[in-house]
């Protein structure tokens, strides 16, 4: 079913939406949430709230996306998940991602402005207009999809350790970039 | 909340059309380069098992080659060239033209067959009524009975006992190379 029809069914608050969104992007969303939980429960309890929110905010909202919108649903609460678990549970998914992304905090001096997460995220959106289809698909399917190197660099068809210094080159740009903005996190 | 918590909450607000890309592209696949060194080391590694499989199965290792005046590197003459025939055996030390000798530390070996000729100088025997023989895959062997200082009165359909040095050419029939002795178990019915 097309994503149209999927978010007229939430518009007409018909019950198959829940259906339709599960067997469409189901597996896209249990992704999402065990590549940053790691534990199969969280997952499956995240990805049942995301379309408990899915059903609570669609009306107002009818994305452009409906992939993009389930995913950064599901990525939020695997998120806020992970925070409630990691005094008792340490995850390999978020932290090994977190552990990464500290790559990229620009090294803000003085006159560098702080920056809302939301402001933040366009400026990430921004770095990534400016880079190869490769580079961006690469960025976005390990930071945002939480995507394992060793997946990637098998889907690409080189070897992980050559694929871990592509990311560290495109952390290091994405730190340059938000340098140059005057941007401090 | 770190930097790094910040930026992992911020990836989550990159644009859906981005998000939406990234999910359906496709990776133009890098072709591996081969690694030459490992693949010439793979085929001379292979050259030599395809070479040294092929030196045990034509008998190199038992005798050498045979030279062309019928005797090979080591002294030992062969016979039955005619039919291409081949030693299996170990080494001879003591060999001399024309005539072959055991390895000095060579075993006997004994086994059953029913005679199924008998010629001057040689028997022709057979494995016993559903037995194959132990010694070759033959299923005739030549056994020579020149050499012998006793040997019995045979007759077609004898069992019998051969001690041998267990050295057989794959001629067809096969004939062993040097018979010990020969030893009637059972006369012919």
């Amino acid at each position: 079913m097309e994503d149209a029809a999927i978010i007229n069914l939430y518009w007409q608050r018909d019950e198959q939406a829940i259906a339709e969104t599960d067997g469409k992007y189901g597996p896209f969303c249990h992704r999402i949430a065990m590549n940053i939980l790691r534990s199969f429960p969280d997952s499956e309890e995240c990805v049942s709230d995301t379309y408990g929110r899915a059903w609570d905010t669609m009306p107002p909202q009818r994305p452009d996306s409906l992939r993009a919108y389930l995913g950064r649903i599901v990525r939020n609460l695997s998120i806020s998940r992970y925070r409630s678990i990691h005094a008792q549970k340490r995850g390999e998914g978020a932290e090994v991602l977190l552990s990464e992304l500290g790559d990229c905090v620009p090294s803000g001096d003085a006159t560098a402005r702080t920056v809302e997460v939301r402001e933040l995220g366009e400026l990430i959106s921004r770095y990534l207009d400016g880079l190869a289809a490769d580079d961006r698909t690469l960025f976005i399917r390990r930071y945002w999809n939480g995507d394992a190197v060793s997946e990637l660099a098998g889907e690409i068809g080189v070897r992980p350790n050559s694929l871990t210094k592509r990311l560290l080159r495109l952390r290091e740009g994405l730190r340059r970039y938000l340098e140059g903005e005057g941007v401090r996190v | 909340m770190s930097g790094a918590e910040k930026l992992f909450d911020a990836v989550t607000g990159i644009r859906d059309d981005l998000i939406e890309e990234a999910q359906s592209y496709v990776f133009p696949r890098h072709k591996r380069t081969i690694p030459y060194r490992r693949l010439a080391a793979m085929a001379a590694c292979l050259a030599v098992v395809l070479g040294l499989t092929a030196a045990i199965r034509s008998g190199v290792f038992y005798m050498g080659s045979p030279s062309s005046d019928g005797v090979d590197s080591n002294g030992a003459g062969w016979t039955g060239g005619d039919s291409g025939s081949n030693w299996t055996g170990g080494d001879n030390e003591n060999a001399s033209t024309g005539e072959s000798s055991p390895p000095e530390d060579a075993e006997a070996i004994t086994f059953t067959a029913v005679v199924a000729e008998v010629h001057d100088a040689y028997l022709v025997v057979e494995p016993p009524e559903g037995e194959k023989l132990l010694l070759s895959t033959a299923d005739r062997i030549e056994v020579p009975t020149g050499d012998l200082e006793e040997l019995p009165a045979l007759q077609v359909g004898d069992t019998v006992e051969i001690t041998c040095t267990g050295e057989v050419m794959e001629t067809y029939p096969a004939r062993l190379t040097e018979v010990l002795s020969i030893e009637v178990l059972e006369p012919a019915p």
